[in-house]
């Protein structure tokens, strides 16, 4: 009996669907996701501007509704406005350094690299199978003073006495550089892959040289992927939390660690609404520096010659 | 910011049975029945295990649900065998959650976690949420075993006569210093001095604003909970000249830097400098002299407690002295009933870095909750100290 009845009330949803304007059925499809990012996206932003305009409690823990806007005011002191400068100083600095090496490393892999490609691929691919956390940990160990660096270094007479670079920026740099890598290599591989190969020879057969045809055709081609690459490793960057303090040692301070220090400090040293404050304040100027970004580059999407 | 100090996790380096003998547990009959007489109604375990004699249910109206939910610091500040024996004793089923610190448990408590019988707020965290109204007034009939309590812990600034909370341990606030490698220190000038000269680069401090700033108030002979602008002014200038000189400012590596030798000088809680000194022989902890912090962790129950019989129940059963002096060797935080040493490991209760003496005790200031806006000056000197 339910057998039988099943069909036709499957068939009644499936005509009710279909009589749907095209709108509607895109609408119901959409559903799900909308009511993801509305719970889990869009509420928590919205409930983080309301709490920006909030009092601090002054000891942590929500603050006393209101409207008020000390903490956008705190934002101009200058030792804030610092910390934004060397948060965004290092994600640029970490976003080139990960350029710099990750596009000769993603040309030869999709260029030179033939049958050892997928091995080489998944030996990019597997330290992410470990926990980001137990990785930069481990930096920690080899950056020791006496660590296995330190005593490599010195055994080869590189280095006099032990490395002092734990705790400092130039161990945060390592862990940037190590741990967004992988980030920008795959765009750029992906685009390198994809690259028609016959524009190349045909450089060459015109008479460019290797540079040149780099310049003119391999770079240029390319770009969307060097684009991409950029972006997904300086987005993260600007909000990075982990990396300065574990190899920081929580002294130098990032944009994400002041953020949380606002929301996870002891005592006095967390305030709710000025950790909304920074964080409204860190969206609404990546959005900004995206869409500059972007528009600069909106001519790279239109490239002709895109493979694929 | 995590916290460790109530984390003893015996993989890193802490105290294990191998330097501090274990709690013995073998309690002798007789001493079982002298001190159940004492205690009158209180519950009583007997010694090997899980015997149950008097068994006694509180009298708040009505029975205990069978559950009950403990929400603490991190899983090794409560130990497992005294756990074990609440459990058994009064037929109850625990459960547990962790927090790593105060302002976790005020944030999760004020949204509305519900659930909790037990938390473990230290003592201003209690101030602030008595305040609130979001513990529930204890009924001291029902937790006997306050007559063990000693007096100093009766009258604290922040919950005076207890209304709310009982104390489950204490510690101090100092600097552990290598006695190898640096000259004898006594005071919060040695330590500033030779942070800033033997020690530079080899110094951390904890990553907490109250014990940082109240250090150096201290230092500088001000009150630890100090909000006076001025003062607070001095406080900022030294900081700032501290800050080049540190290793790092962390509360989860501390012990960890102090065992491998890579800190040779630490602001730190007494139970963490005691931990590396497992490690490190050579480490000894200073209680300056010019005075410190003591902090007292608390039980206390929620006012919203699905359970508030049984919580009383389980306080007052690790209030009991031969419970209590057995937590010692779980947490190696100071127990607050002078009844507990007669039960206590005697390497422990000797141990002056857990058991100062009166003297020192009678340096030490309590960290109260701060003015809002004093906490707020404090927030803004501890957020330049950390990003200069």
């Amino acid at each position: 009996m339910r057998a039988s009845a099943n069909p036709s009330l499957r068939d009644r949803g499936f005509s009710a669907i279909q009589r749907l304007p095209l709108w509607g059925r895109s609408l119901l499809l959409l559903a799900p996701a909308f009511v993801w990012y509305g719970v889990f996206f869009l509420a928590p932003l919205v409930n983080m501007v309301i709490i920006s305009f909030e009092e601090s409690s002054g000891y942590g823990g929500p603050p006393a509704p209101g409207f008020h806007l000390d903490s956008y005011r705190q934002l101009l002191n200058p030792l804030y406005l610092k910390v934004f400068g060397v948060t965004l100083r290092m994600a640029l600095l970490g976003t080139v350094a990960c350029l710099l090496v990750g596009y000769p490393l993603a040309y030869f892999l999709a260029t030179r690299a033939s049958r050892h490609k997928t091995t080489l691929l998944l030996l990019i691919i597997v330290p992410f199978w470990t926990s980001f956390l137990i990785r930069t940990y481990a930096w920690e160990t080899i950056l020791d003073s006496d660590g296995v660096l330190s005593n490599i270094l010195q055994a080869l007479g590189i280095t006099h006495g032990s490395l002092n670079v734990l705790y400092t920026p130039t161990a945060i740099f390592i862990g940037i550089l190590y741990n967004y890598l992988p980030l920008m290599i795959f765009p750029l591989y992906v685009a390198l892959d994809r690259l028609d190969k016959r524009l190349v020879e045909a450089s060459k057969d015109l008479g460019a040289g290797r540079i040149a045809t780099f310049w003119q055709v391999t770079l240029p081609l390319t770009l969307p992927g060097v684009v991409t690459g950029c972006l997904l490793v300086f987005i993260p960057l600007t909000g990075e939390y982990l990396i300065p303090a574990i190899l920081g040692g929580s002294k130098n301070l990032f944009m994400g660690n002041l953020i949380g220090e606002q929301f996870q400090g002891q005592g006095a040293s967390s305030d709710w609404p000025f950790g909304a404050a920074l964080g409204v304040t860190v969206v609404v100027l990546l959005l900004i520096v995206v869409n500059i970004y972007l528009l600069a580059f909106r001519r790279v999407q239109s490239v002709p010659g895109q493979a694929g | 910011m995590a916290d460790t100090r109530r984390t003893h996790d015996p993989a890193s380096g802490r105290l294990d049975t191998a330097t501090t003998p274990r709690w013995n547990p073998s309690l002798s009959r007789r001493g079982f029945l002298a001190a159940s007489a004492a205690v009158g109604a209180s519950a009583w375990l007997a010694a090997c295990g899980a015997q149950t004699t008097t068994k006694t249910v509180p009298k708040l109206g009505t029975k205990l649900e069978g559950q009950l939910h403990i929400y603490n610091w991190g899983s090794y500040y409560l130990g497992r065998d005294d756990l074990k024996a609440f459990q058994q004793q009064f037929n109850q089923t625990v459960t547990e959650d962790s927090y790593d610190s105060n302002e976790t448990l005020l944030a999760k408590v004020q949204a509305g976690a519900a659930g909790y019988d037990v938390v473990v707020p230290t003592g201003y965290m209690v101030q602030i949420m008595a305040a609130q109204g979001l513990l529930y007034p204890l009924q001291h009939d029902h937790i006997p075993n306050y007559q063990y309590v000693d007096a100093m812990f009766k009258t604290l600034p922040f919950d005076v006569g207890n209304k709310y909370s009982m104390p489950k341990d204490w510690g101090t606030t100092g600097f552990g210093y290598r006695s190898d490698l640096l000259p004898a220190a006594t005071s919060w000038q040695d330590f500033f001095t030779l942070a800033t000269g033997k020690a530079s680069g080899k110094t951390i401090v904890l990553d907490g604003v109250n014990e940082v700033i109240g250090s150096l108030c201290k230092m500088l002979g001000f009150s630890y909970n100090s909000v006076d602008p001025a003062q607070l002014e001095q406080v900022r200038q030294k900081l700032l000249a501290l800050k080049p000189h540190l290793l790092a400012i962390t509360a989860t590596d501390d012990i960890t830097l102090m065992s491998n030798g890579k800190a040779i000088l630490a602001l730190d809680w007494n139970g963490n400098v005691l931990s590396a000194q497992a490690q490190q022989a050579a480490l000894q902890y200073v209680i300056p002299s010019e005075g410190s912090e003591f902090w007292v962790d608390n039980w206390a129950l929620l006012k919203n407690a699905p359970d508030p019989i049984a919580g009383h129940a389980f306080i007052n059963f690790l209030l009991d002295p031969k419970i209590s002096s057995k937590e010692i060797t779980t947490t190696y935080y100071a127990q607050c009933e002078t009844e507990a040493f007669k039960y206590m490991d005697q390497t422990l209760a000797s141990n002056a870095v857990i058991y100062p003496n009166q003297g020192t005790i009678s340096r030490l200031e309590a960290q109260q909750a701060l003015s809002s806006d004093g906490a707020k000056l404090r927030k803004q000197i501890w957020d330049e100290f950390k990003a200069a």
